[in-house]
C-alpha cells in the first residue's frame, strides 16, 4: 500500500474519530440537540464557514482557470477573499438574533418563519436542492478525480469509493461533529495549499522568475483578461466573477446555518476577522499553482487535476499523502454539509410539510436517507460516464442559488417592508433569470455573466413585489416586533447589549405589554 | 388540568447583582416577579447504540417557540400560591397540542441534526404538563440618568431589555 493511501486512510480515521468526540461531548448537554447548543465560537464559525464553502472547486476549478486563463482567474478570487467577512457582517450578526427570535433550525425553515407562507418554502426547498445536487456532484468528481491519481484504479471505481467514504461520514456525529471536523479540516486544507504553493515556487525559482516564464509562454496570461485577452472590456462578465463568490455565497443554505448555530451575535465580528486571515492564506494558492503548472506540466490532458499533478511532481511522497488529505477536507466538508442540507430539506421542507403532515421521526431519518442514497447514485450515474466540468457546476449553481436567495436573506434582516410576495417574487426571478440566461447563451452573445442578470432581477422583484403589496400582505406586527428587536443597537448600554439572553425575547415582549 | 410553578433559583438580589456585575453604576429601582405560561413536556429520545436520554422541552403559549430546558423543580406550595401571571396577549397565543406538536418536532430535528442518519427514530412523549408558570423579573432600573425596564430569567439569570 503506498504512502499517500496509507495517509488518506488515517485521514479519514482522524475525522470520523473527531465526530465520535464531539458526539460525546454534545450528549452530556441537551442544548446540543440545537444547532450545536448554539454554542460555536468565532474561530469555528469562520473556518467552518470557509471549509464547507470553498470546497473542491478550489482544487480542481481554480487550479484549471489559472492554468487556462492565466491571472484571469484573480476576479474569482477577489471576489471570494472578501465573501466571508462580507457574510458574516451583513447577515452574521442579525441573522444570528432573528432566527433565535423566531425559533428557525433550518436556513429554509427560518424563510418560511420571517416571509410567512407555505410557498416560500414550496418554492425555496426544491431550488436549494436542484442546485445543491449540482454542487455535490461537483465534490464527487473532484473526489472520484483525486483517489483516481492517488490509487491509480479507474475512474468509475476512484468515484465509487469517493462517494462511498462521503455517504458514510454523512451518518456520523451531528453538528457540533460537522464544525468541529470542519474546522480542523479548514487548518488542514490551509496548510496543504501554503505547502503546494512554496513547493511550486521552489521548483519554478520563484515568483517573478515564474512570472517570466508564464509571460514567455504567452504574455497575455500576465494580464487579467484571458489568454487570448478575451475577456478584456467584458465588465459584464468581469463583474459577474467578483459577485459570484462574494455575494454568491449568501445565498447557500448549508453555509448560512453558520450564522444560526453561533454562540452569540457578536461572534459574528471576530469570526469576521479570522474568515479574512483563512481567506488570505488560502485563496489565492490554487490560481497561482495552477497557473505556474503550465511551467512544470504543459501538456496537461485534464487542466482540472493540475493541482493534484503538480502536487505529485514538486512534493515528497509522504507530503503528497497530506495534501491529498487537504484535497479531501475539502471535498468532504462541503459534500457531507451539503448531502446533509439536503435530505432535511427533503424530509422537513417538502416530506413533512407537503406530503405526510403526520410523518413519525423514523419516517423523517428514513426519507433523509433515501434522498441522500438518491443523490449518490443518481451523482455517480452522471459523473462515472460524462463528468462534466467541477467549476462550471460550481459556478453555475452558486449563480443560481445567489440569485435567488441573497435579497431574501439579506432584506430578511435589513428591510422591514420586506414580506412575503416579494421574497416569493425575488425567488422566482432570481432563479429562472439565471437560468434562462445560462442555457440561452446570453452570456456569450452580451457579455453579461448571469450572476449580474440574476441578482438584478431578484433584487427589482423583491423590491417592486414588497411595496406593490404592502396594503394586502403587510408584514406582521410579530415580525416587526422581531425586527426591531434585531436591529437594536442604540441606547442598550453597549456591555450589556451582547450579553442578552435572545430566549427572553419573546417573554419580554409580553411581559413589557402589560406593566 | 396539570399546572407546576417552577422554583425561583435567582432571587432578587442575585438578579440585581448579574446586572450590576455587567454595569457597575446600574441602580435598580423595583423589580417585580411575572410568572410566564409555558406547555411542559418530557420525552424519552433515542439516541445512537441502544441508549435513551430524557430531556424537557418548554413551548411558550403566547409566542409559540420552543426549546429545550434543564429538569424542572417545582415551587414550595405556599410560594406557589403567589402567582402573578403575565396577561394573554390574544393575538399569538397557541393551544396545548399545537405546543406538543412544536415540542416533538423540535426533538426530532434537533436528534437528527446530532446523529445524523444514523439516528432510528424514537421520541416518546413521557409526561406532560398543561400549564408550566416559569419565573421571570422584571427589573426598573437606571443607568448614566437614564430609564431602563429589564427582564432577567427567574431561572439562569440570563437578561433581555424589555424597553429603555
Amino acid at each position: 500500500m503506498s504512502l499517500e493511501i496509507i495517509f488518506l486512510i488515517i485521514y479519514f480515521i482522524a475525522m470520523a474519530g473527531i465526530g465520535f468526540w464531539a458526539m460525546k461531548k454534545g450528549q452530556q448537554d441537551s442544548e446540543g440537540f440545537l444547532l450545536g447548543g448554539r454554542s460555536i465560537g468565532p474561530g469555528v464559525t469562520a473556518l467552518r464557514l470557509q471549509s464547507s464553502s470553498m470546497s473542491g472547486y478550489m482544487f480542481m476549478g481554480a487550479g484549471s482557470l489559472g492554468y487556462t486563463q492565466g491571472y484571469f482567474g484573480m476576479w474569482y478570487a477577489l471576489g471570494d477573499l472578501g465573501g466571508g467577512i462580507l457574510n458574516l457582517s451583513v447577515l452574521g450578526r442579525r441573522m444570528r438574533k432573528l432566527s433565535q427570535i423566531l425559533g428557525s433550525i433550518t436556513s429554509i425553515e427560518y424563510l418560511e418563519h420571517r416571509y410567512p407562507s407555505k410557498w416560500i418554502r414550496l418554492i425555496a426547498a426544491p431550488v436549494a436542492l436542484f442546485c445543491m445536487f449540482f454542487y455535490v456532484l461537483a465534490q464527487f468528481i473532484a473526489g472520484g478525480r483525486g483517489l483516481e491519481m492517488v490509487t491509480g484504479v479507474s475512474f468509475p471505481v476512484a468515484l465509487a469509493i469517493a462517494i462511498g467514504v462521503i455517504v458514510l461520514y454523512t451518518f456520523l456525529g451531528g453538528y457540533l461533529a460537522v464544525a468541529y471536523t470542519d474546522f480542523v479540516q479548514a487548518i488542514i486544507m490551509v496548510v496543504g495549499m501554503v505547502w503546494i504553493l512554496i513547493a511550486t515556487l521552489i521548483a519554478i525559482g520563484g515568483f517573478t522568475k515564474g512570472n517570466e516564464a508564464i509571460g514567455a509562454i504567452n504574455p497575455n496570461m500576465l494580464t487579467m483578461w484571458g489568454a487570448d485577452l478575451g475577456f478584456q472590456g467584458q465588465w459584464g462578465v468581469i463583474i459577474g466573477a467578483l459577485l459570484v463568490f462574494s455575494i454568491g455565497y449568501m445565498g447557500w443554505p448549508h453555509v448560512v446555518v453558520s450564522h444560526m448555530a453561533m454562540k452569540k451575535p457578536s461572534v459574528a465580528r471576530t469570526a469576521g476577522a479570522y474568515s479574512l486571515i483563512f481567506n488570505l492564506l488560502f485563496i489565492p494558492g490554487p490560481y497561482l499553482v495552477g497557473m505556474f503548472a503550465l511551467i512544470l506540466l504543459p501538456n496537461l490532458a485534464n487542466p482540472e487535476t493540475a493541482i493534484f499533478e503538480v502536487a505529485d511532481a514538486v512534493l515528497p511522497t509522504f507530503a503528497v499523502g497530506i495534501v491529498m488529505a487537504a484535497i479531501m477536507a475539502a471535498i468532504m466538508s462541503t459534500a457531507d454539509a451539503l448531502l446533509l442540507q439536503a435530505g432535511t430539506i427533503a424530509s422537513q421542507d417538502i416530506y413533512a410539510r407537503f406530503i405526510n403532515k403526520k410523518m413519525s421521526d423514523g419516517q423523517m431519518v428514513w426519507v433523509s436517507r433515501i434522498t441522500v442514497l438518491a443523490l449518490a447514485l443518481i451523482g455517480f450515474a452522471i459523473a462515472a460516464f460524462e463528468p462534466p466540468a467541477v467549476a462550471a457546476i460550481v459556478i453555475f449553481s452558486t449563480t443560481v442559488l445567489g440569485s435567488a436567495f441573497v435579497p431574501a436573506y439579506v432584506c430578511a434582516v435589513w428591510w422591514k417592508k420586506a414580506n412575503t410576495v416579494g421574497a416569493i417574487s425575488s425567488m422566482i426571478a432570481g432563479t429562472a433569470v439565471s437560468v434562462l440566461w445560462q442555457v440561452s447563451g446570453a452570456p456569450e452573445a452580451t457579455g453579461i455573466d448571469p450572476m449580474v442578470t440574476g441578482i438584478l432581477a431578484s433584487t427589482a422583484a423583491m423590491i417592486i413585489g414588497s411595496l406593490a403589496s404592502q396594503a394586502n400582505h403587510p408584514v406582521p406586527e410579530r415580525i416587526v416586533r422581531a425586527l426591531d428587536e434585531t436591529a437594536k443597537i442604540g441606547p442598550i448600554p453597549t456591555k450589556m447589549l451582547i450579553g442578552q439572553d435572545a430566549l427572553l425575547a419573546g417573554q419580554a415582549e409580553m411581559a413589557g405589554r402589560n406593566e | 388540568m396539570s399546572e407546576l410553578v417552577l422554583r425561583t433559583l435567582v432571587d432578587e438580589d442575585y438578579a440585581q447583582s448579574i446586572l450590576q456585575a455587567k454595569a457597575p453604576g446600574l441602580e435598580v429601582t423595583s423589580a417585580r416577579l411575572r410568572h410566564h405560561p409555558f406547555a411542559g413536556f418530557i420525552f424519552d429520545v433515542s439516541h445512537l447504540a441502544g441508549r435513551v436520554g430524557r430531556t424537557h422541552a418548554l413551548v411558550d403559549y403566547y409566542t409559540g417557540k420552543a426549546f429545550i430546558s434543564g429538569p424542572w423543580q417545582a415551587a414550595d406550595p405556599d410560594r406557589a400560591t403567589q402567582l402573578s401571571p403575565v396577561q394573554d396577549p390574544q393575538w399569538n397565543t397557541i393551544d396545548f397540542d399545537t405546543a406538543r406538536q412544536k415540542a416533538k418536532s423540535l426533538l426530532a430535528t434537533a436528534a437528527l441534526r446530532r446523529a445524523r442518519l444514523a439516528w432510528k427514530g424514537g421520541v416518546r412523549e413521557h409526561r406532560s404538563v398543561n400549564k408550566v408558570w416559569k419565573p421571570n423579573w422584571v427589573l426598573d432600573a437606571k443607568l448614566d440618568g437614564k430609564s431602563y425596564r429589564i427582564m432577567v430569567d427567574g431561572l439562569n439569570g440570563g437578561y433581555f431589555f424589555i424597553d429603555c
